[in-house]
């Protein structure tokens, strides 16, 4: 209660800076001309007044408070036409913008740029924005472009392996990462075991990373926030586009129901390894399964000029089949979304998001069958406003509830099967947040971006026993709630804030803090993040992950906006960090919070970045110098061990090289320590086995691990309205052989020796794709 | 599993992994004392064996423990030292083991005392086995399923072994299970080895009935030996002291017969 009492007295201060003079508001959308689509971020700006702009929010609105006055509005967004119009301000006015695209050479578009100085102006920090252009131009493994494996050459953030599209962002683990597809959360953001993200990038428009310092209206997890936005769908004319690879083939199709007032987008992804499986000789191959598709939808429509509807979902699946035994697993979203102009000042979204991931594993032979399964189901109801008082200030507040529902194991076989039906009761919580955020421009050399999160989260009884453990994972105690009666409530404030001072004209120094509270815990004790892995919401034993970060940087830009540097140095505590106990049974055990243990966590490092973002020749170095540490109950005699993702040094370059309209080079390296990993000490014998000695968790090394990748595209001169383009990539150029898994084994030569055999996958990989657009 | 899993799937896409023997130094940890009891009901002669673990670079020579002290007990307060055979082996002379009992082993070696114990459960009778043929990848062979009801309401562990009575090389290994999703259940499941018998074959069969905590080794010795584990440990030892090894008291039956 304390909160918004505080909050509205934060909101009345800067609302009452009102000065004598009479003030006006230009508010409207801005779009792109030919396909209608909403643009984020573009900057309006009256050219009288220099440091005075509005940016666009993630609908396009943008609003912009001025004194009464005659005002030359000018609005500059890359790859358009700069847009100029005169207005004289005497009343509120409304104009929507339509850029069209740039005539100018591909030569002289500039990439990337935004807001050509924002990374060094803004008070926000440790954020990544994830250009699309550049990712069609990067070498990928099989050709396929992945907003994820870009995000992996960025400092701060880490592949989980290789090939692999989980990610670790400043320490974290990869559940720690909060991956939102046009607001809904995707638990499971891999395919294929993790060689490919769940998102098709033809249908992206924006990907933002927030490496822990996410403001206030985002919240969930420790690490970062993956915020992904979809296209509309064109809304003037059809479109297509799509590609063909070596391992997926995409199709994306656009059009408008209602010209300028609706459109729907509908696109599709699928693998076909399988169907040459068909082809076999072999019984057993043919009946093997093995793809993944995705389907992404989104329709849009305007009621007028206030009222906005977005109706977007997604749905994924893998199926993997072998003879009787078969596994397959997916996501599904939805999102209903609500935008409203309440005035020229105050915007208005709400949105109903339904999430959710399951898997299912069937066993099926002759008269018998077996199916284990899990779900997780999420309901979330979100109301956000955006109110835009003057031109130096954003106000960000809204309400946010969420239902979580996981069943963390369910069984049942036919008569047959002699294994008795069987569901685990479910988890059950209910996630609430408040939350508040100012953007506030102070003067020309101080912005400031504060914001305070209120969260709850409550844990429900489901009608069955809920147990509470010891130290020693034993019942202490057992208690039956009813069906959503509060078992228990936990309350966390999370504050942030970021500022930077522009000390120069073109640097700047930012420092910040910010909380987050975690409530879903993933926690996998294998190597790779696995389809079956259980997500475990906050219960009665396992209280809310915490994490503290404190950071500090020093941005700069040289030769006219050209070149980008950043340093970044961040500390950041964490608290409940959750392992398990040596010899859990994770899979469907009711008891699984008693093989549960908790300590703390501390990650701290600096990282780097210097860009180059316009001309011929474009790209980045990232690099970064971290640790990351654990210190866990009964584990390592309760003393800090490294985390399995601390690398100590971790290094991308990344070039790209457009020799002229046709022909784009690229060329990524990526050079990093490699994973603490546990290695035997020694080795015994016990029932005619040779068995290794373990002593202290993460204790040795993965060998370095390094990689070049190049990539040539092909642009076909347009025809019409028709582009399409041939490219070719190599992954891992030079056949490094890097170390995947290192295994301990008796030499097959000599039953009298052990041996160290090590496992690499991809020695280089050559891959051709073709995509096309029109 | 997921090893398995993505082997195959990559395997499936058309790219090969490839591996390599390699060097690597690795650290060494002090020896340390491996001890492997075992007590089977209706028997007389119990043995337990003491070894001890070498660097990982050193051959698979194992040195054995002699001059321990060997003591068992059960419940029933009855008593008996071990005999050293002088290779790291000690054995009971006449100490019969009875289901229900728990039996404990207290070993003091090189100036240290290590004390475990362990229940054998009541006997789930196995009523016979039933082979089915099977074709995987290939391969034929055949699957077994033991008869047995399981007790309803009681956790019940289970160990299987079986093998050729003609070729005491072609086992299954050690197959352990426990009733976590078929309590109470006849059971139906194949539970699969590493040998797959033919037709022709005479196959022995053994079941033996251990307790929870001598699952819970075996459990977490294939948890952590598997290769894909995200932190490898030792397994978990019912052992007091740091000890390497387990204790298990069982009761045991076994079942032969030929495959048709």
């Amino acid at each position: 209660m304390k909160i918004i009492v505080y909050l509205t007295v934060l909101i009345f201060i800067t609302s009452f800076k009102l000065s004598a003079q009479e003030k006006y508001t230009l508010s409207g959308t801005i779009k792109d001309s030919t396909t209608g689509e909403t643009l984020i971020g573009v900057k309006i700006r009256p050219l009288e007044l220099s440091g005075i702009g509005a940016v666009c929010n993630e609908y396009g609105f943008y609003s912009l408070t001025l004194p009464a006055g005659t005002y030359t509005f000018s609005v500059s967004y890359p790859t358009y036409k700069e847009f100029q119009r005169k207005i004289t301000l005497t009343e509120n006015k409304t104009l929507n913008i339509n850029l069209s695209a740039s005539v100018q050479d591909l030569l002289e578009v500039e990439v990337s740029a935004i807001k050509k100085d924002g990374n060094v102006t803004d008070a926000q920090m440790g954020v990544e924005k994830i250009d699309m252009n550049e990712i069609n131009k990067i070498p990928v493994i099989f050709g396929e472009k992945d907003i994820v494996k870009t995000l992996q050459l960025l400092p701060g953030v880490k592949s989980a392996g290789e090939g692999n599209s989980g990610f670790f962002v400043r320490g974290g683990a990869a559940d720690q990462n909060l991956i939102l597809l046009d607001e809904a959360p995707v638990y499971n953001a891999s395919h294929l075991l993790g060689f490919f993200s769940t998102f098709n990038s033809d249908v992206i428009k924006t990907a933002t990373l927030y490496k822990g310092t996410q403001p206030a209206q985002y919240g969930g997890r420790l690490a970062s926030v993956l915020d992904i936005k979809m296209n509309e769908g064109n809304s003037k004319r059809l479109g297509m586009s799509g590609g063909i690879g070596l391992i997926a083939s995409r199709l994306t199709v656009e059009a408008p129901i209602v010209k300028d007032k609706g459109s729907f987008l509908i696109a599709g992804r699928r693998t076909y390894a399988d169907l040459f499986l068909k082809l076999s000789n072999d019984q057993n191959l043919r009946d093997t399964k093995l793809f993944f598709y995705d389907l992404n939808t989104k329709l849009n429509y305007k009621f007028g000029e206030k009222d906005r509807v977005f109706l977007s979902g997604y749905f994924g699946r893998d199926v993997l089949g072998l003879a009787d035994f078969g596994i397959s697993w997916g996501n599904a979203t939805g999102t209903a979304r609500w935008n409203h102009i309440v005035n020229s000042k105050l915007f208005s979204n709400t949105s109903f998001i339904v999430s959710n991931y399951q898997y299912d594993i069937s066993i099926a032979s002759d008269d018998v069958e077996i199916n284990i399964g899990s779900t997780l189901q999420d309901y979330n109801l979100k109301q956000e406003f955006q109110y835009f008082p003057n031109s130096r200030n954003k106000w960000t507040f809204g309400l946010n509830a969420i239902y979580h529902g996981v069943v963390p194991g369910e069984v049942t076989g036919n008569e047959n099967s002699g294994v008795n039906n069987e569901k685990q009761p479910s988890k059950l919580g209910l996630e609430n947040a408040m939350y508040v955020s100012n953007e506030w421009s102070i003067n020309e050399k101080f912005n400031i971006l504060y914001g305070l999160r209120g969260t709850s989260f409550s844990v429900l009884g489901n009608g069955e026993n809920s147990f509470r453990f010891n130290e020693a994972g034993e019942i202490t105690d057992t208690t039956v709630y009813s069906q959503n009666e509060f078992a228990k409530t936990y309350v966390n404030v999370e504050p942030r804030i970021f500022m930077s001072y522009i000390y120069s004209k073109s640097a700047s120094i930012k420092g910040g803090y910010a909380r987050n509270v975690q409530n879903l815990h993933l926690i996998s004790n294998t190597v790779s993040t696995s389809p079956t892995d259980v997500w475990l919401p906050t219960t009665i034993n396992v209280k809310p992950e915490i994490s503290d970060q404190v950071s500090l940087g020093w941005f700069k830009n040289f030769k006219q906006n050209k070149y980008e540097f950043s340093s970044e140095i961040y500390y950041k505590w964490m608290q409940n960090q959750i392992d398990y106990r040596n010899g859990a049974n994770t899979q469907a055990n009711e008891l699984l919070e008693g093989e549960l243990l908790y300590g703390v966590g501390r990650a701290y490092g600096i990282e780097f970045l210097l860009k180059k973002k316009t001309g011929k020749f474009t790209g980045w170095i990232g690099y970064t110098l971290s640790r990351t540490e654990k210190k866990i109950d009964q584990i390592n005699n309760n003393e800090w061990y490294l985390a399995r993702q601390d690398r100590l040094h971790d290094l991308s370059v990344v070039g790209i090289y457009d020799f002229n309209k046709k022909w784009t080079a690229s060329a990524a390296f990526v050079y990093s320590t490699g994973n603490a990993v546990t290695f035997p000490t020694g080795k015994y014998t016990i029932d005619e086995e040779v068995v290794f000695v373990y002593s202290s968790r993460n204790g040795d090394r993965m060998p370095d691990y390094h990689r070049l990748d190049l990539a040539l595209t092909y642009n076909i001169a347009k025809r019409k309205r028709f582009e399409s383009s041939w490219s070719l990539s190599i992954y891992n150029a030079y056949a490094r052989r890097n170390a995947y898994l290192i295994e301990f084994e008796e030499n097959p030569n000599d039953a009298n020796k052990t041996q160290v055999v090590q496992t690499t996958l991809f020695r280089i990989v050559p891959t051709v794709t073709y995509n096309f657009k029109f | 599993m997921n090893k398995v899993l993505i082997l195959t799937a990559l395997f499936l896409i058309g790219t090969v992994s490839c591996t390599k023997v390699i060097d690597l130094e690795l650290k060494e940890s002090d020896s340390q004392i491996v001890l492997k009891g075992e007590v089977n009901s209706g028997e007389l002669i119990h043995s337990l064996s003491i070894t001890k673990s070498v660097a990982f670079n050193q051959d698979n020579v194992f040195p054995g423990v002699i001059g321990a002290t060997v003591t068992l007990t059960d419940d029933q307060g009855n008593s008996e030292t071990l005999a050293d055979l002088g290779d790291g082996n000690y054995k009971t002379v006449n100490f019969l083991a009875v289901v229900g009992r728990t039996y404990t082993f207290k070993v003091v070696a090189e100036g240290e005392t290590f004390v475990s114990s362990s229940t054998i459960p009541a006997l789930v009778p196995l009523l016979g086995i039933d082979f089915i043929p099977s074709s995987f990848f290939g391969s034929t062979g055949n699957i077994i399923v033991p008869k047995f009801l399981d007790p309803a309401g009681v956790k019940n562990s289970y160990v299987f072994y079986f093998y050729n009575a003609d070729s005491l090389d072609q086992n299954s290994g050690y197959i352990f299970a426990n009733d976590d999703f078929a309590d109470g259940q006849l059971n139906q499941q194949p539970f699969f080895g590493n040998w797959s018998p033919e037709s022709g074959d005479s196959v022995i069969y053994e079941m033996y009935g251990i307790d929870t905590p001598v699952f819970v080794y075996y459990f977490s010795f294939e948890q952590n030996t598997s290769g894909n584990s995200g932190a490898p440990a030792n397994p978990v030892s019912n052992w007091s002291n740091n000890a390497l090894g387990y204790f298990t008291a069982q009761n045991f039956q076994s079942f032969s017969a030929l495959v048709p």
